[in-house]
């Protein structure tokens, strides 16, 4: 499988490692349910059969943290976004009235 | 520092040299102050800061697209002077700035092109009209990391990866 | 037999007849030519008899000419070079060539193991299954070597692979797979339209059928069209010719493995030159054009030498100018039968009978066969082969019954073709089945695959021609190379009609399936009795298409056996996808260059050199080479050496290189928010010029890696990570930096290998650093005290770095300068310290003073210890969030009866400790249910004069003084322990604090 790095240009998979469901974030470690949502950040995971969002590092590159949306029945790979990026249009949009 | 790889030639021509007489100073931009340290950089060396994996020639120093954000400056080493406390006056504020001369050893391979080996033995596509002179990439080759770039002159190729892989990798370069 | 080549035919094949090869089979000298597989070179010589078979020892022959071979497997070389199971038919032949039959006791005529044909009842279809269902134990003991004495093929090499393996990468346009016609049309259309083409094909000859049948294209004969094709490729900068080259599995995103036998077809490959090449090549559209494989009719005996497919007859006569016999019977349900009765007659082979199981043949071929003299058997078959070791004549069932015996030393059977469409499957493409072709063809093909040609059931050269060139054309088009032509040169059209016919009912003898397995159409029979019915099912119940084959000439017909013993369609019953490896892959090339010392990279410490000359003895850490310790002349073992060093740190000072330390600056206005929330303690509150102990958590609350963090300015930490950690430590530090917390400012920089870093510990350490540290700088313990740190210079203004840092529990310090002065201050350090009594140690002194200390080390941050099992729960800030925090809290981590951390010494002083060991109540029986925890260090210390040990045991702190066995399974031993407090060693630390 190749992943096509915003920053490199495509490589080999040997070059990334792999983290996981990119659609969980760190929850609000202040929140009253905080407990619970760590236990679920941590351990729930959906067995997704299509296109997923996940986690890639660009290890043996650049070190940048990819959102690669990649269909796990083709390994298709149809975006692939620097996670920095991504992190921030999510707090922007969070914090947004 | 060692000199593995002095007076060695590699085949078809090429010649590989380490280069142990140079300063390397990692530079890597403050949050949100790209723009500035573009402006800092243009008056300093007379160019923006690559945005892709280029390398660029700016008079004393060459600068090297080194990921997101991050550049290496290669400059000649000076009895006396530390170029990296140099660079931290010049990008006060706007970057943060390591001296990591000591952490990658630099090889060159002057050729004017790869040869076969070479083409064969990197992972990414390293054709003489795929990788073309100025161009850099970050990648690993035998298990090494590494970081190459081709010169921008065309006159050859310069790798740079830990030092403490430079054992490993001068023997993988020297195959190709 | 002996007689040279008598089968050669004058005239013929393509061989250089000016180049004869010398070699040998099981002893025996014989000639063949450049040019020639050693398939080839046997037919050449008579050789027929190749093999015994895997189960029944059934002598067997060569069946094809590729590499679909079941049959003709062999030794090839010798010694440490010896290679079992070589395909005959794709083995080049080369001067000196030596190979062996096998499988075959005492040798290949006289086999007396293929008594295990008598037998056969007990080998029949799931024999392991029902026949071994006795005791485990009489598995390893009786059958396994009773199996593998009967069955089994080849021996492999028992001494290390001399030769080399190579990798190599190739980025292309477009990838054609195969060169015969489809493929070369393909890669003429593409290359001319000025993309970058790679062509690669399995043979060492460009070319496929059209070098092994006799075709006329534009007026040249196959093989010179084929010569003018590849000339003009080999000409073009933009394509590369891969011959002898097999891509043997298709990957995600246009990734092909490959493998390119370099120097197979020399006895030993030249100086520096790799035996076989790992290719990986990524291709942007990709061409399959490989053809097809013939598939044999299941008769009686129809294993026997001299049972061969129609399309090896004529690859052996066109290509290699070899008669595979005097008199042939073709026996077919196909179209094709006509080229091979041209080609036998031109090779001077008698034809004795056409026998074709459709009840009307097309007239032209009746003609044709009327013509030569030929009888021909409309609705007929073949039942059975006649013959032990050869074939010696046919036995033929007539359309009303009537039994015909011919006689024959060949022959030639074809049950239609099978596109070669497994590459098209390994990504999960499920093939499909054509009634009309009585054949599978490629279904849903991964992106930027196209099949072209035969591969794709078009079998007619004419029809070849015209899907290569479109293929090359569309492919090149999609990598936007617009300008190449789509025209083919134009052949005449010719008959390939054919009739599904799999198997012959009426055999008097063993009829194979898969020849390389030895599975009958009597197996699958079975099967399907005994409700193996699905394709899996028949697969593992009769291991049908499990051999190095892969079941290429086998899995169709067993298929379509079934199908009609279920009364189903085919498609009903089950489809033939192929997974990776096409062929068989040696384990030699995916190593590549991987083995021995370059099994994987050697880090050397700065002060190797210097360690090397004192004659200390290194240990292999990770990837790291590092002093383990330094013996000293007289110095009886490892053990004095050790207890010397400890010793000498603690009354005087020693020097140790911990260089290997993960070293990471984190930089930037928010490094210290950022440090907060990726360490359990505060970091932000830490002083200029000040260190801290720090430690690390996974988000579920687990401990990852501890180490130190340092701040040289308000924007400005220097953090450790422990030497294995130091890339994932990082790597979770970017996770967090990039994606937990996107809007800090804060830049990571992995500095490992720029400082060289020596610890310099023991009472004198200080006097010692003061001739080492240019002045002005004071390292007294009111200007530089406990966990204080400075950017200085030493030695005469070289930069340094100096941390006020312990973890031997003396007054210690660690000093760093840039890794190229590494040496110089190692041998400052020795030279001046001498009169101080300085010494060097090691790794393991290291670990000793740390287990005396209480320290934690990588035994104890395992991956299951949160930190307070590590007795560090109270570092945790309440003030802040940090990774790991929540999760640490939820009960199963918090749960104060969860083994803690503490010291243990035995209660006979003398008795030695074990790591590993579990402590069980000193009365209780030693089973897991009375386990109560483990010992996770353990070291004789020279200060106490016994050994001592740190595990994690529950409720450990309410514990001190109780006595409890150690008991330690492996090596047999129980050992009475006291519980007692982990710092074993200066318990106020009053000692580095001075
Ligand atoms: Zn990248």
């Amino acid at each position: 499988m190749r992943i096509k790095c915003p920053y490199c240009g495509e490589r080999g998979n040997d070059e990334f490692s792999y983290l996981g469901d990119a659609s969980v974030k760190r929850p609000d470690p202040s929140a009253a349910d905080a407990s619970d949502a760590f236990y679920a950040f941590a351990y729930e995971r959906k067995n997704v059969a299509g296109p997923m969002q996940e986690l890639w590092y660009h290890a043996a590159g650049c070190h940048a943290w990819l959102v690669v949306t990649r269909d796990t029945r083709t390994h298709e790979i149809s975006d692939v976004k620097p996670a920095q990026d991504v992190a921030l249009e999510q707090q922007k949009t969070a914090s947004a009235p | 520092m060692s000199n593995l790889a002095n007076g060695l030639a590699a085949g078809k021509g090429a010649s590989i040299s380490e280069r142990s007489d140079i300063a390397v100073t990692h530079v890597a931009a403050r949050r949100g102050a790209r723009a500035a340290l573009d402006d800092a950089a243009r008056t300093a060396f007379g160019t923006a800061l690559p945005s892709a994996p280029r390398v660029i020639e700016a008079g004393t120093a060459t600068i090297v697209w080194a990921g997101p954000d991050q550049w290496l400056f290669i400059e000649k080493a000076q009895a006396g002077s530390d170029p990296s406390v140099k660079l931290a006056a010049t990008f006060q504020g706007l970057a943060s700035v390591v001296d990591v001369s000591d952490s990658r050893t630099l090889f060159r391979l002057a050729a004017s092109g790869p040869s076969e080996a070479l083409i064969r033995g990197m992972g990414i596509d390293f054709e003489h009209n795929s990788f073309k002179p100025g161009d850099v990439a970050i990648t690993h080759v035998s298990h090494l990391g590494v970081m190459v770039w081709r010169l921008p002159d065309g006159s050859g190729y310069e790798f740079a990866c830990a030092r403490t892989y430079a054992r490993d990798f001068r023997d993988w370069l020297g195959k190709v | 037999m002996t007689q040279s080549q008598s089968f050669r035919v004058a005239g013929l094949g393509l061989v250089d007849r000016a180049q004869p090869l010398d070699f040998t089979f099981d002893g025996v000298p014989y000639t063949g030519f450049a040019g020639d597989t050693l398939a080839s070179a046997l037919l050449a010589n008579g050789v027929h008899l190749v093999g015994r078979s895997f189960k029944y020892h059934r002598p067997r022959g060569i069946l094809t000419a590729g590499s679909e071979e079941p049959n003709a497997l062999v030794e090839l070389r010798s010694g440490a070079r010896r290679e079992p199971n070589t395909r005959a038919t794709v083995t080049e032949l080369y001067s000196g060539l030596d190979a062996k039959s096998q499988n075959r006791f005492p040798s290949l005529s006289l086999d007396l193991l293929s008594i295990n044909g008598l037998l056969s009842p007990v080998f029949s279809a799931g024999f392991y299954y029902k026949t071994f269902m006795w005791p485990a134990s009489f598995w390893e003991k009786l059958y396994e070597p009773m199996i593998r004495r009967a069955a089994g093929l080849g021996r492999a090499a028992d001494a290390p692979d001399p030769d080399i393996y190579d990798k190599a990468n190739a980025f292309c346009d477009v990838l054609v797979i195969g060169s015969g016609p489809a493929g070369l049309m393909a890669a003429l259309t593409a290359a001319r339209s000025g993309a970058k083409v790679i062509l690669v094909d399995e043979n060492f000859a460009f070319g496929g059928r059209l070098i092994s049948d006799w075709r006329t294209i534009e007026g040249k004969s196959g093989s010179e069209w084929v010569n003018s094709v590849v000339t003009e490729l080999a000409s073009l900068p933009n394509v590369r010719l891969m011959p002898r080259t097999t891509v043997f599995g298709a990957y995600d995103t246009g990734t092909f493995g490959a493998v390119e036998r370099v120097a197979d077809h020399v006895a030993v490959p030249g100086p520096g030159q790799p035996r076989q090449t790992l290719w990986h090549i990524v291709a942007k559209q990709s061409i399959v054009a490989q053809g097809s494989m013939e598939r044999p009719i299941v008769f009686g005996n129809n294993d026997r030498p001299g049972v061969m497919l129609a399309s090896a007859v004529r690859s052996y006569i066109n290509r290699f100018g070899v008669a595979p016999g005097r008199t042939a019977v073709v026996f077919s349900n196909n179209d094709e039968a006509a080229n091979t009765i041209d080609d036998l007659v031109r090779a001077g082979v008698t034809v004795a009978a056409l026998v074709d199981t459709r009840p009307m043949l097309p007239p032209a071929i009746k003609a044709k066969a009327r013509k030569h003299g030929i009888r021909v058997f409309e609705g007929a078959a073949v039942t059975d082969a006649v013959g032990g070791q050869r074939v010696s004549g046919a036995r033929i069932a007539a359309a009303y019954g009537s039994i015909n015996n011919i006689v024959c030393d060949l022959i030639a059977v074809s049950g239609g073709f099978n596109p070669n469409l497994q590459v098209t499957t390994h990504l999960g493409g499920r093939p499909q089945w054509q009634e009309s072709l009585a054949a599978f063809v490629p279904g849903t093909l991964p992106k930027g695959m196209s099949v072209a040609g035969a591969a794709n059931g078009s079998f007619s050269l004419a029809a070849c021609l015209r899907e290569g060139a479109r293929a090359g054309a569309n492919a090149a088009a999609a990598g936007g190379f617009n300008n190449g032509s789509a025209s083919a040169p134009a052949v005449e059209d010719e008959l390939t009609e054919v009739s599904a016919f799999w198997h012959v009912d009426g055999a008097k003898h063993k009829a194979f399936v898969d020849q390389q397995n030895d599975v009958t159409a009597a197996d699958v029979r079975l099967a399907e009795r005994e409700g193996f019915r699905s394709v899996e099912h028949l697969k593992r119940y009769t291991t049908l298409g499990m051999a190095t084959d892969q079941g290429k000439t086998s899995n169709v017909n067993g298929l379509a056996m079934m199908a009609e013993l279920t009364k189903k369609s085919i498609p009903a019953t089950g489809t033939t996808a192929a997974r990776p490896p096409y062929v068989p892959v040696s384990l030699g090339v995916l190593a590549g260059e991987h083995r021995g010392k370059h099994f994987k990279p050697t880090r050397l410490t700065p002060s190797h050199d210097w360690a090397k000359e004192q004659g200390a003895v290194f240990i292999e850490a990770g990837l790291w080479l590092r002093a383990q310790y330094f013996p000293k002349p007289g110095e009886a073992d490892w053990l004095t050496t050790v207890n010397r060093e400890v010793k000498t740190v603690r009354s005087a000072v020693g020097v140790c290189d911990v260089s290997t330390l993960g070293k990471i600056e984190v930089h930037g206005t928010d490094a210290r928010k950022f440090l907060d929330r990726v360490y359990i303690n505060m970091m932000s509150t830490l002083g200029v010029g000040k260190c801290r102990y720090g430690m690390m958590l996974r988000e579920d609350g687990i401990a990852m890696d501890d180490g130190t963090a340092a701040r040289f300015a308000d924007d400005r930490y220097f953090i450790t990570t422990t030497t294995v950690n130091a890339i994932k430590v990082l790597q979770h530090l970017e996770l967090c930096r990039q994606w937990h917390w996107p809007d800090l400012d804060v830049q990571l920089f992995p500095v490992s290998d720029q400082w060289a870093q020596y610890s310099v510990a023991g009472p004198r350490a200080r006097d010692l650093l003061a001739k080492i540290v240019d002045k002005p700088f004071d390292i007294s313990n009111t200007a530089f005290p406990y966990m204080a740190c400075a950017e200085i210079t030493a030695l005469g203004g070289i930069k340094a770095r100096i941390y006020r840092l312990s973890f031997s529990g003396e007054l210690a310090f660690e000093i760093a300068v840039p890794a190229r002065h590494g040496d110089l201050l190692m041998r400052k350090l020795m030279s001046e310290g001498k009169e101080f009594g300085a010494i060097p140690y090691g790794t393991e002194a290291l670990g000793v003073m740390r287990i005396e200390k209480g320290h934690v080390g990588g035994s104890e941050l395992n991956g299951t210890t949160t930190a307070a099992d590590l007795g560090l729960g109270k570092m945790a800030s309440t003030k802040k969030d940090f990774v790991g925090r929540v999760l640490a809290q939820r009960p199963g981590l918090a749960d104060p009866d969860r083994p803690r951390l503490i010291g243990f010494r035995p209660v006979d002083r003398t008795a030695r400790l074990r790591g590993g060991a579990h402590f069980i109540g000193k009365d209780d029986q030693p089973i897991a249910k009375n386990d109560q925890g483990y010992m996770t260090s353990v070291t004789y210390s020279p200060m106490l004069g016994h050994w001592v040990g740190l595990g994690f045991l529950a409720r450990a702190e309410a514990r001190i003084g109780e006595i409890l066995s150690a008991v330690d399974p492996v090596r047999g031993e129980t050992t009475l322990v006291e519980v007692v407090s982990s710092a074993f060693y200066d318990p106020e630390g009053a000692r580095l604090r001075v």
